[in-house]
């Protein structure tokens, strides 16, 4: 009983947390274009606005695949520790981790895939062609981390840089970190990786037919992602934290430097960005590779 | 034209939560602007019958109103709310990005009210609207050739298509 209470707390905290700092990344780059921007609660708004209308569904796999997005990545969230706080205890959850986050694109695909409309598959077919981008420069960097420490427990990776903030991986390894920031701007969808979304251009690919509670599921999978994707971060480069609001300011950072590098860059075309994210941040990534290893 | 000035920098339409979509399955208001030939009636016909209830119609400047300085033309529709139920209406040719704000802002308020349901009109009168989007609509068949009979009817594909 505890443990599904814990459970759905956690559900609870990261869709609040990621819907928070989307109004907010709203806000920042209204405020860098200088305009007003949206109340930093807007997200919330658009969520409530979503589930109170009425949606057009075209056939039960669609219905699936949104709700398996979402739940794929919720499942992601359970593995992830937040200030030492983590719903489900294993030794080896960075791994897991990896293994699960495919899952919420996956059933993504499948549910736009279901819709049948050219623009969605076009979308969604580009946004698994960056995620073969961007996991192989990420997936290299956590190697690295991991031969560093010895496991592949996100709490031990953590724990091992308390003390002072010399300990980060962040200031040993900035080659990683650096690798790890691209790798995280494409895996968040955010400019200059958002070649699957391309509003002018293929009609918002994947949302292009979700409307209503679609819609309103597709944004909170969002929330969850930039939640989860953050949160990895903070915990492979930044230390953790000791608790839960100093880790959400941390990832706030974290979040803060993808809204600016979003705000201010125009959109790379697909084939650019893998080429791109299989040579600069991988090349970073391989460099920091030998570094450890030698 | 006034509708870009409205979204961007300048008067910034999204601090009251207004952005634009993309695709007419998200859209909550159609905004028709300018003057409306038979051809661009076809489409937004059937955009407007792709949005999800509930949804609300902005008819944009006086050429939706009355035809505006196109009222004698031979292929434009001289009132839109013959064809499809309009909400709220904002004059002016062409009325100023500040006109726009205010008359979505004005739409918001009778949203809450409960006054803007004329999505509701249109099930209810189908009939009506029906038959003169058909009366107009055949006028768009060329003089040579036949059109297939889906254009004739102007009806709503499945956007399966």
């Amino acid at each position: 009983m505890i443990t599904v209470l814990r459970v759905f707390l956690f559900g609870l905290f990261a869709i609040f947390i990621g819907l928070l700092f989307m109004g907010i990344g709203r806000k920042v780059i209204a405020r860098i274009q200088l305009r007003y921007g949206p109340p930093f609660y807007q997200a919330f708004i658009d969520v409530g606005k979503l589930f109170s209308r009425k949606s057009i569904t075209h056939n039960f796999v669609m219905d699936l695949g949104m709700v398996m997005s979402l739940g794929g990545l919720l499942a992601t969230m359970l593995f992830v520790p937040i200030a030492g706080h983590v719903a489900i205890k294993t030794s080896t959850n960075l791994i897991v981790i990896m293994y699960l986050m495919a899952i919420g694109y996956l059933g993504m695909a499948m549910a736009v895939a279901a819709s049948g409309n050219p623009n969605a598959t076009i979308g969604v077919s580009r946004a698994l062609t960056m995620m073969l981008g961007y996991e192989v420069p990420f997936f290299t960097v956590m190697l690295g981390l991991i031969i560093f420490n010895g496991t592949s427990s996100l709490e031990l990776i953590s724990n091992a840089q308390a003390g002072s903030i010399l300990n980060w991986n962040m200031i040993k390894f900035p080659l990683a970190f650096i690798a790890a920031e691209i790798a995280l701007q494409a895996m968040m969808g955010e400019k200059p990786f958002d070649a699957m979304i391309a509003p002018a251009e293929i009609a918002s690919g994947p949302m292009v037919e979700l409307s209503g509670k679609y819609l309103g599921l597709a944004f909170l999978t969002h929330a969850v992602a930039i939640f989860v994707e953050t949160a990895i971060i903070v915990n492979l480069f930044m230390g953790g934290a000791s608790n839960v609001f100093t880790f959400v300011l941390k990832q706030f950072e974290i979040y803060l430097i993808t809204v600016f590098i979003e705000a201010v860059f125009p959109r790379f075309k697909i084939e650019q960005a893998v080429k791109f994210l299989w040579t600069v941040p991988m090349g970073i990534a391989v460099i920091q590779l030998i570094l450890i290893l030698v | 034209m006034e509708l870009p000035p409205a979204m961007t920098s300048r008067w910034d339409v999204e601090r009251f939560g207004i952005g634009p979509m993309a695709t007419p399955r998200q859209a909550d208001v159609l905004l028709v602007t300018g003057y409306v030939s038979l051809k661009t009636l076809k489409r937004i016909i059937r955009t407007y019958e792709q949005m999800p209830e509930p949804k609300w119609v902005l008819a944009f400047g006086s050429c939706t109103v009355n035809g505006g300085i196109y009222w004698d033309s031979y292929n434009t529709i001289t009132n839109l709310a013959e064809y499809i139920p309009v909400d709220i209406t904002v004059s002016g040719c062409m009325p100023r990005p500040e006109a726009v704000m205010d008359a979505l802002q004005t739409l918001m308020k009778m949203i809450q009210s409960g006054e803007a349901g004329a999505y509701k009109k249109y099930k209810e009168n189908y009939e009506y609207y029906k038959a003169n989007q058909d009366r107009v609509l055949k006028k768009t068949v060329p003089i040579l050739g036949q059109t297939p009979e889906m254009d004739l009817e102007g009806k709503n594909e499945d956007a399966k298509e």
